[in-house]
């Protein structure tokens, strides 16, 4: 029981370190993997939950929902790559900053 | 067969749009549009199939394959979610007419930029209704976890949209909703494995039974929460609206704005009024109350300071979005009060989704005939295109709160709730809301009534676009008329006490 | 019998139905559209004889539409309504007449009679509205629909104009929403009865009532242009004539009007009223507005400016009919309702015909005009003698009511301000009518009349002269059961019940 507590706690710390990576990186790569990050946090804390039942059988709806939101997750990394490819070559940049300050310059 | 899909009405609601997202995607954009529009009446017509059998039959449960809850994933038809669903459908229609004007090869344009549009038709067609499939997934699924992927794919859908132009400024908006609207969906989803935790279930019936008040409930309601605020962009976390809303083609603005955000308050609803009723504090529901408020007057003044049309417009959805929000502290009030704020902040929803979809589709059928959205270059658009500015003035009048109008009654309702629980200050706000929605409504259509200037060229607009958004913008009227059918559908099976709706102290 | 309840909804469609089509005619089909306007408009007078024949005989019109929770749309025709709906059919034959006249080369006439004919069906809406909330209902519709009509022109002054307009009526109708949500979260949603409802209240919520009675004075006042809440009116000018004279004759100053004294007697109750004293507050402020107005008249030189502030001070004459209590002035004041319309409109008809025929809008330039518009300045003078209060014309019999209520309810200085203001109306009307007949223009000379006049005389000269020639009958024949003075006879005897 205390593993799955272990567990659960460890889910919530990455996911508070995925948040903060969100938050503070600017650069689109390091705020997908941020997201990514989250993500895991979250899929841990579900896997933790699955190790709860007193007979010692594993509970399979969080796995299934692991399942789904890897999935899930896999495609949004996929197509938010893909935006972000796409702003790259139309402007050559990397973060909202460095778009918002070009954009600013080149009408300056 | 017919047997067959009317017993099953529900579940074809579901798989019906996103066979058809699969069609259009396969067929390419002509086959695509005409597949497109055809779904979209056929779900018309089933949805108020679907409205008639419960009013007529009560609330039903449906379950998927077979497999019941606690295992398997129930469809729950109520009330709540028959309207939901109707007025998806509804809006959606006209949606869909609309677009199959706008996409359409424009005369008068340029070769390459026609190509641009055959390229964002052709895409545009399997992305709606991927979204509106995911609406209707979210409208009727009773499950937590359920939900959260339905949200996924609407928000996926949703971004998808905002980028179709591919211009700069599409895609930066594209990738700001992603990150927002994904941070959000993780946030929920967090919130669903707290309650999953404590509880071991996940559909909505069964958890409003067994939940109880605690630490592990408020975590996860309070995640669960701002997971869809952020998604319905409630203040502070508005910013990411108005540049995605504005930037995309008109089609997918009035889809943005009408559906998409009347979706994930369905749900914040749904969740606190339903599931939650226990156990959530009043002063959460304050709390929410308060952000509203300053949705709706910040929301407003930034409307009124925007010099382009569809920002103005965007800027006036984040305003609406907060009156939606003083459901709840109305509703956490005394129990006389109730029934007008549980009808008053979803009717609002309803005619929000109505007029704000006119009103995009006006805005881009202007865009179509001048090429640009200057609020200040419209002079004499009011003769030149009367059609567009009628509907836009009607629209107009819904989201003034102008009576009769759906916005109207949405007011009045939440203006009496506001009374009748002793909560002035909301009242007052629910009224000065209305003038700076008045201002900015009116400093468009003064602008359109002046005199034109001579020579000015303008596309003509196709009958299809201008049609639809009048149909549209009459909805939004039709809904301040015939208020009393709504509200009966809503009454089915309402989590609220609807009876207590004489609402006067004598 | 339930095709006659029906009735008052046929009275209200035959405009708005009329309006909506009108917006479908192509701009050039000139011939339809007058055709439409004037078969609609002569069969509404023959629906609205056929109702007050119907209420004269103690029949009950009603028609009831429940649109939510308890609130129903309401048309009601009792003897109040249909002596608003009376006067504003008649006057939209007549105007709509001359607008024909008036408007023959202009462009966005389909735009302009659309919202003409719905901004009528608004005011029939209004007059019979059996509620608070039908009333307010037509009440916002009334706002929508005259806007487009103030700024028609397009010029920059015009939309200044309808600016403000705008910002006056909105901001009342704000205030009209809030007192009647909060007036129906005390009462319910509350019908007009004769001799009011709100008694029934418990006593612990009468200062709430009071404050609601305010606040609902408050919300008609900017339309019935109650000072300080007059502003929009001398600007409003701006809009072409016959505009000018449906909204200050009939449609929007005597929609405000109307919408107090259905608040006075037919929802608080003349008797509750007194038991609370709230109508001595509603007194002040309408003598206050009866002064001021006409002060202001004196200095305009402007003919239509002029004419507007005499609006201002006139329609108070009904409030202060209203609140002078007591039988008789209430007699006064509600037959105001009628006979300042009718003198009013017809002002504003020959200021209008000065300004096609003469392009005259000044007093000053007005020098010996009835010397070349013999017609007009006849009608114009029978009505400015009338709004002085000069008999046989029919203002006469307004100001005797309110005269002699006031001497009944010992209230001297209402005859006081009675009589100063009949002065100052002297002071504003008599020199024009001096000017215009005995006066030479020296400095101008003149040109002759425009072609538009001589082409669309007909038109533009009718409709005044038939409005004058009410001015006279109903002052002459006022003993007449049906003329307005015996109608409203009819009504007071039903609101005080005795």
């Amino acid at each position: 029981m205390s593993t799955a507590i272990l567990y659960s706690i460890t889910g919530i710390i990455i996911f508070t370190v995925g948040l903060r990576g969100l938050v503070i990186y600017t650069h689109f790569l390091r705020k997908v993997l941020a997201i990514n990050v989250m993500g895991t946090g979250i899929f841990m804390f579900l896997i933790a939950l699955a190790n709860r039942n007193s007979n010692g059988m594993p509970d399979p709806i969080p796995h299934a929902m692991v399942l789904t939101g890897i999935v899930v997750a896999v495609s949004a990394t996929a197509f938010i790559l893909a935006l972000v490819v796409r702003l790259h070559a139309a402007t050559g940049h990397t973060s909202f900053e460095a778009i918002h300050n070009d954009d600013r310059g080149a009408k300056l | 067969m017919t047997q067959i899909i009317a017993s099953h009405a529900s579940v074809w609601t579901i798989m019906l749009p996103f066979l058809s997202g699969v069609l259009c995607f396969m067929a390419g954009r002509r086959i695509g549009t005409l597949i497109g529009v055809v779904t979209a009446f056929i779900l018309t017509i089933l949805t108020l199939n679907l409205g008639v059998s419960v009013f007529q039959s009560g609330p039903s449960r449906y379950a998927i394959g077979g497999w019941s809850s606690p295992l398997g994933i129930d469809i729950h038809l109520d009330g709540l979610s028959v309207l939901m669903l109707g007025f998806t459908a509804i809006v959606g229609t006209c949606i869909s007419m609309y677009a199959f004007g706008y996409f359409k090869d424009r005369k008068g344009l340029k070769k390459e930029k026609n190509k641009h549009y055959a390229k964002m038709g052709t895409y545009f067609w399997p992305l709606w209704f991927f979204a509106w499939g995911g609406l209707n997934v979210l409208f009727l699924s009773s499950d937590i976890f359920n939900i959260y992927v339905a949200l996924e794919i609407v928000s996926f859908s949703a971004i998808a949209l905002v980028a179709l132009k591919g211009s700069v400024d599409a895609l930066l908006s594209a990738t700001r909703y992603f990150f927002l609207t994904l941070l959000g969906s993780l946030v929920y989803l967090f919130g669903v494995g707290f309650l999953y935790s404590a509880y071991g279930v996940l559909d909505l019936g069964l958890l409003e039974t067994v939940i109880r008040p605690g630490m592990i409930s408020t975590v996860a309601i309070t995640l669960m929460t701002l997971g869809l605020i952020i998604k319905t962009a409630l203040f502070p976390i508005h910013f990411w609206l108005p540049p995605a809303h504005a930037n995309a083609p008109a089609p997918v603005s009035a889809i943005l704005s009408g559906l998409v955000v009347m979706g994930s308050f369905y749900l914040l609803v749904r969740l606190w009024f339903e599931t939650f009723t226990g156990v959530i504090m009043p002063v959460a529901g304050q709390l929410l109350g308060v952000l509203g408020a300053i949705a709706i007057l910040g929301g407003a003044l930034q409307a009124l300071r925007q010099s382009r049309l569809k920002m103005m417009l965007a800027y006036s959805t984040v305003a609406q979005i907060g009156y939606m929000f003083l459901l709840f502290p109305l509703l956490a009030g005394n129990s006389i009060g109730q029934g007008f704020a549980w009808g008053g902040g979803i009717y609002f929803s309803i005619s929000h989704a109505c007029a704000k979809a006119a009103a995009f589709m006006v805005a881009g059928s202007i865009m179509y005939a001048l090429g640009h959205d200057r609020i200040k270059d419209f002079r004499g658009l009011a003769q030149r295109f009367p059609i567009g500015v009628f509907a836009f003035a009607l629209a107009g009048m819904s989201l003034m709160g102008l009576p009769p109008s759906g916005g109207f009654i949405g007011k009045w309702m939440l203006l009496k709730a506001a009374m009748l629980t002793g909560q002035w200050w909301y009242a007052l706000l629910i009224v000065a809301g209305s003038i700076l929605a008045a201002c900015y409504i009116f400093r468009v259509l003064e602008i359109t009534l002046k005199a034109a200037n001579p020579g000015e060229k303008a596309l003509h607009i196709p009958l299809r676009m201008q049609l639809s958004s009048l149909a549209m913008s009459f909805f939004a009227i039709l809904l301040g008329l015939a208020a009393t059918i709504p509200l009966e559908i809503l009454k089915i099976d309402s989590p609220v006490f609807f009876q207590s709706m004489e609402g006067f102290i004598k | 019998m339930i095709m006659s309840n029906w009735l008052p909804l046929f009275i209200l469609m035959t405009s708005f139905l009329t309006g909506i089509a009108i917006f479908f005619l192509r701009e050039e089909n000139h011939s339809t559209r007058s055709f439409l306007n004037i078969f609609n408009a002569v069969l509404k007078i023959f629906l609205v004889g056929l109702l007050m024949w119907g209420v004269f005989n103690g029949h009950v019109y009603e028609f009831r539409f429940p649109l939510f929770l308890g609130f129903d749309i309401v048309l009601n025709a009792d003897s109040l309504s249909l002596l608003f709906v009376c006067l504003s059919a008649i006057l939209w034959l007549l105007t709509t007449i001359y607008a024909i006249g008036y408007l023959k080369g202009t462009s966005n006439q389909s735009r302009f009679f659309g919202f003409f004919s719905l901004c009528v069906s608004a005011t029939t809406g209004i007059a019979l509205a059996g509620n608070l909330f039908t009333l307010l209902v037509f009440y916002e519709f009334l706002t929508l629909t005259t806007y487009p009509l103030v700024v028609h022109k397009g010029t920059k002054e015009a939309v200044k104009a309808g600016r403000v307009y705008l910002m006056y009526t909105l901001l009342g109708g704000a205030v009209l929403f809030f007192a009647m949500v909060w007036l129906s979260s005390l009462a319910g949603p509350a019908d007009f009865t004769e001799r009011g409802i709100l008694s029934s209240v418990a006593t612990e919520y009468h200062p709430q009532i009071i404050i609601i009675f305010f606040l609902l004075i408050l919300g008609f006042g900017v339309k019935a242009a109650l000072v300080p809440l007059h502003g929009w009116l001398p600007k409003a000018m701006v809009a072409p004539a016959p505009v000018s004279a449906l909204l200050h004759a009939v449609a929007v100053v005597k929609a405000g009007a109307f919408g107090i004294i259905r608040v006075v007697y037919d929802l608080y109750g003349i008797e509750f009223c007194q038991q609370l004293k709230i109508l001595q507050g509603l007194a002040i402020m309408a003598a206050i507005t009866i002064i001021y107005g006409s002060i202001r008249a004196l200095f305009q030189d402007d003919l239509k400016r002029r004419l507007a502030y005499s609006t201002v001070s006139q329609v108070s004459y009904i409030i202060l009919g209203v609140a002078a209590i007591g039988p008789i002035a209430t007699i006064g004041g509600i037959v105001h309702l009628v006979h300042q319309g009718i003198m009013k409109i017809t002002l504003f008809f020959c200021a209008g015909n000065l300004a096609e025929g003469m392009n005259i809008s000044r007093i000053s330039e007005m020098n010996g005009v009835g010397r070349h518009m013999p017609w007009t300045m006849g009608a114009f003078t029978i009505a400015a003698l009338g709004m002085i209060g000069v008999p046989p014309m029919a203002g006469f019999i307004s100001k005797w009511y309110l005269g002699m209520g006031a001497l009944q309810s010992s209230q001297l200085w209402i005859v006081l301000v009675l009589l100063l203001s009949s002065l100052l109306n002297a002071a504003y009307f008599l020199p024009i009518i001096y000017a215009a007949w005995f006066k030479d223009s020296k400095e101008v000379s003149f040109q002759g009349l425009t072609t538009k006049w001589t082409q669309n005389r007909r038109y533009l000269l009718y409709p005044p002269l038939v409005t004058a020639g009410l001015t006279l009958l109903m002052g002459i024949f006022a003993g007449l059961p049906f003329s307005p003075l015996g109608w409203v006879k009819l009504i007071t005897l039903r609101e005080y019940g005795h």
